[in-house]
């Protein structure tokens, strides 16, 4: 009976952390979508400063959330993202905005799919 | 390098775990879901080994996952004979009362050379001398022999004798086990004295084994 009460304690901590790690990568994925949208609107209206500021403060949660996000997301996906938003910084620097937005754009398409991908939907499970 | 080394430790000790909380049961005697989980949890386990790109829990969460679902379903076995049966299957018994039943051979895909095989490896070599064989349905089979083909017990000599008692290890590689002497009421001062009445130490002794009538048998550890 112990063994039985164990394994459904695992069983439900497993479940339950699950859970908490789907609704934490969903708040990751808004943050950084939600950054990445401004810096890039900021860059094409080509306000620069605030473009960089958006970048640096993007590239600052992306590390934080990183650590998080690699216990069980792929790491090769999240060393993609970490390549993309390093990049952010130099591109704003040198006000290359095409650049800047295209580069903007791939990381919130790697942060919605690594999202998507996590949901325990049809397409995903089978 | 590193990162595998310590993630085959880690998943290792896990793997332990795992087959730990499932229970005691040898390759032989799985049952059809016993099998396949451990089959499942040797593969999973190779997966973030092989390639550190993949997270630990990766590896960790099905392994616990499979092990936590195989001990449920156990439990409702044991207690529901239908999912049992569902599950496990049931034993087939093969020959009956001395006669090969060649329909449920045949439902088996139990072949004649699969029939003997099995006779030998249970020390039978005349399928005349067998009166029930039983398929169990972890694939085992079991053998009743005829009367006069089943090896001589006491009983059937008529013989009176007493049950022994077990022999139990007392000193183990120079250690007492205390809970040994325990289970047999043997003081550690009887363990002591009788081991200085045979002129060894506790430490110099390899193996030490006594009953609960106090008969002992000590082997002392090799001179290098």
């Amino acid at each position: 009976m112990s063994r039985s009460i164990t394994i459904s304690i695992i069983l439900l901590a497993l479940i339950g952390f699950s859970i908490f790690s789907l609704f934490r990568l969903q708040d990751i994925n808004q943050e950084m979508t939600d950054l990445l949208t401004s810096a890039s609107l900021a860059a094409q209206n080509q306000e620069f400063e605030k473009a960089k500021e958006l970048s640096k403060k993007c590239i600052e949660r992306w590390h934080e959330h990183e650590h998080f996000a690699g216990i069980f997301i792929r790491h090769n996906e999240i060393d993609e993202m970490t390549g993309l938003v390093s990049q952010l910084k130099s591109f704003i620097e040198q006000k290359n905005t095409a650049l800047f937005c295209g580069t903007a754009d791939r990381a919130i398409t790697l942060i919605n799919h690594i999202f998507s991908s996590e949901l325990p939907t049809l397409t995903n499970i089978f | 390098m590193l990162i595998v080394f310590i993630r085959s430790i880690l998943l290792y000790i896990l793997i332990i775990f795992g087959l730990r909380v499932m229970g005691k049961r040898q390759i032989g005697e799985l049952q059809p879901s016993e099998l396949v989980i451990t089959i499942l949890i040797s593969n999973m386990a190779t997966l973030p080994i092989e390639d550190i790109n993949i997270p630990m829990l990766m590896g960790a969460v099905p392994i616990l996952a499979l092990v936590g679902f195989e001990i449920l379903l156990s439990n409702i076995s044991l207690r529901n004979k239908k999912f049992r049966e569902f599950v496990s299957g049931n034993p087939v018994v093969i020959i009956r009362d001395g006669i090969i039943d060649q329909t449920q051979m045949k439902k088996l895909r139990f072949s004649i050379d699969d029939l003997m095989e099995t006779l030998r490896e249970n020390s039978v070599f005349d399928v005349r001398d067998v009166y029930y064989a039983i398929v169990e349905t972890t694939g085992q089979v079991s053998i009743l022999q005829k009367y006069e083909s089943q090896t001589v017990t006491t009983k059937m000599l008529d013989l009176k004798g007493s049950e022994q008692p077990i022999p139990i290890v007392v000193v183990s590689d120079g250690k007492i086990v205390e809970d040994s002497l325990e289970a047999y009421n043997l003081g550690k001062d009887w363990l002591l004295r009788t081991i200085q009445s045979n002129n060894v130490h506790v430490k110099d002794i390899y193996l030490m084994t006594a009953d609960k009538n106090a008969n002992y048998f000590i082997v002392p550890k090799s001179q290098k």
